[in-house]
């Protein structure tokens, strides 16, 4: 479904992504894991058009997308879900859920994305006229995961799920996360959580300096060495 | 002497709505796309000469050539973007400044060029004469400047929070590249804000021309005003500028009053200093 080839993604004139090659089948959870500025977002960020790769492909359902904006990557069915949440601070939970579906004027569409988005996570429904800002990180996140999934999109990108929420939510959001994968919704997520990502993904892909050091099953990565003196320090 | 109390307190408050459809343009663009738009004044000139002119050249008066002067100055305002603006989106804020200081210049240039230095003034309009309210006499033109302010300001935030254009506009105000996600062509959400910028203070122009002087620098005075207002009321913020545009119309007024008309504007900037030390985010800003 996703296939990025070899790509370079700078900063300016600064390389921080370097030949990196990775695949998403449909109906998959991957993740990518990693410390601190590898380059997860960066490679996220690439693939929904907000940073275009000075060398290398992405495509998407067969289609050349390495120089689409991300205004147009949406409408193909690709939503990124940002790190921090970037939520409209000052709109509703309902205007930034409405918003998620900005490229569509259906109402009765509209409606029933909202009601799904309202049936996973019940406590939007009861804050929908809150101004985001109001909220507590778990509530945004889910938000932000809802909004996400307003334009339904065939893959949905995850930046840090986990970022800012309280622990016993950590697992919640990630029960979610299969949930809407059964739903028929491919995933690509990034962690610095690799132990909650890696037991979540079917296939992980450990980044490093902007590079792709170790691929495999989620379990398999999850039990290399590499994994667990680098990350779970054992 | 309460009479004339309840007078001036009647005209500042009339000046104020329409001070505050002046900077509603004005912070509207700088919410949007967190540029200033120094030639501001210019297009409230602008649009006072294309009033004059219809009624000039073809007789028409100044509240019949409204809606079309709206639509020539939100064309305006779109061409301006995609010319002087859109280049210059990403550079830094200093050359930002030039740009539209540099059009500011060129544009009071062309009036001046176009139309001498000349004052002039429609004679007679629908809108002539003086209202007696319950004991206070208010000039028609004012009363009818004012009236559409407020309708046309109830207009820019029915459609700020109604329709999903103009949620994409506070979400690109709010954040672009979060926008980006939703498919909002910012692109397209800087030119609109342009747009509806323009052609508001557009609307002011066209009031004004009802009561004011119309000349080549005539947008100065009321710019510098737009921007106490805008200060005042929070960068960026619409209701902000509203609050605030009532509140300098009344201190400039009250103040001519008092003390003395000729310090008037010095009251309004210490206003604006006052709000710089206790609350510099101004009264709505965040
Ligand atoms: N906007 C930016 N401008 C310049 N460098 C950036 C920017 N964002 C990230 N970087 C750099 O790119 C590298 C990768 O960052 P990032 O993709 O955020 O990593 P991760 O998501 O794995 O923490 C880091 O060295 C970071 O400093
Ligand atoms: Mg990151």
């Amino acid at each position: 479904m996703l296939n990025v080839e070899k790509i370079q993604l700078k900063y300016g004139n600064i390389p921080v992504i370097h030949d990196v090659t990775f695949r998403v089948e449909k109906g998959e959870i991957v993740a990518l894991v990693g410390g601190n500025g590898n380059g997860k977002s960066s490679i996220l960020r690439g693939v929904a058009g907000l940073l275009t790769p000075s060398l290398g492909t992405v495509s998407f359902e067969g289609r050349d997308i390495t120089k689409t904006q991300a205004f147009d990557i949406v409408s193909l069915g690709i939503s990124l879900v940002p790190e921090g949440r970037r939520l409209f601070p000052s709109l509703s939970v309902y205007k930034n859920l409405r918003l998620g579906a900005y490229l569509t004027d259906d109402g009765k569409e509209i409606e029933k994305r909202m009601d799904y988005v309202y049936s996973i996570f019940p406590t939007l429904k009861e804050r929908k006229d809150q101004r985001a800002s109001t909220l507590s990180g778990g509530e945004q996140q889910m938000v932000a995961i809802g909004r996400g999934l307003m334009s339904q999109p065939k893959l949905l990108l995850l930046d840090e799920p986990s970022w800012g929420i309280a622990p016993k939510l950590v697992d919640k959001i990630f029960e979610v996360i299969r949930e809407i994968r059964n739903n028929g919704v491919t995933i690509l997520l990034v962690e610095q959580d690799v132990q909650e990502a890696l037991e979540a993904c079917d296939r992980a892909y450990v980044i490093q300096t902007g590079r792709v050091v170790m691929e495999g099953t989620g379990r398999d990565v999850l039990n290399s060495e590499l994994i667990q003196k680098a990350f779970l320090g054992l | 002497m309460e009479g004339v109390l309840a007078q001036t307190l009647a005209s500042g408050l009339l000046i104020g709505f329409v001070y505050a459809l002046v900077a509603v343009g004005l912070t509207m663009i700088f919410g949007v796309m967190d540029i200033v738009n120094f030639a501001h004044g210019e297009y409230l000139m602008i649009s006072m000469y294309f009033s004059y002119w219809f009624f000039i050249l073809f007789g028409m008066d100044p509240l019949y050539s409204l809606p079309a002067i709206t639509l020539i100055m939100f064309g305006i305002g779109i061409i301006t973007y995609y010319i002087a603006i859109r280049p210059i989106i990403n550079a830094p804020m200093l050359s930002q400044i030039f740009v539209t200081f540099g059009l500011l210049i060129f544009l009071r240039g062309v009036a001046q060029f176009l139309w001498k230095v000349d004052y002039r003034m429609i004679p007679e309009t629908l809108a002539s004469g003086n209202i007696n309210l319950a004991g206070i006499y208010i000039g028609r033109p004012q009363l009818v400047a004012a009236v559409g302010a407020i309708l046309c300001y109830g207009v820019i935030l029915w459609f700020l929070k109604n329709t999903k254009t103009g949620m994409a506009l506070e979400a690109v105000a709010e954040d672009k590249e979060a926008a980006r996600l939703m498919g909002i062509n910012s692109n397209r959400m800087f030119a609109l804000s342009w747009g509806i910028g323009i052609a508001t203070v557009g609307i002011a122009g066209v009031l004004l021309s009802t009561f004011f002087y119309v000349f080549p620098e005539v947008g100065g005075a009321f710019c510098l005003i737009a921007f106490v207002v805008v200060a005042l009321g929070g960068f960026g913020s619409v209701v902000g500028a509203f609050l605030a545009g009532i509140i300098v119309g009344l201190v400039e007024v009250v103040s001519g009053y008092l003390i003395d008309p000729s310090f008037k504007f010095m009251f309004v900037l210490a206003l604006y200093l006052a709000v710089v030390f206790i609350r510099p985010q101004g009264l709505m800003g965040k």
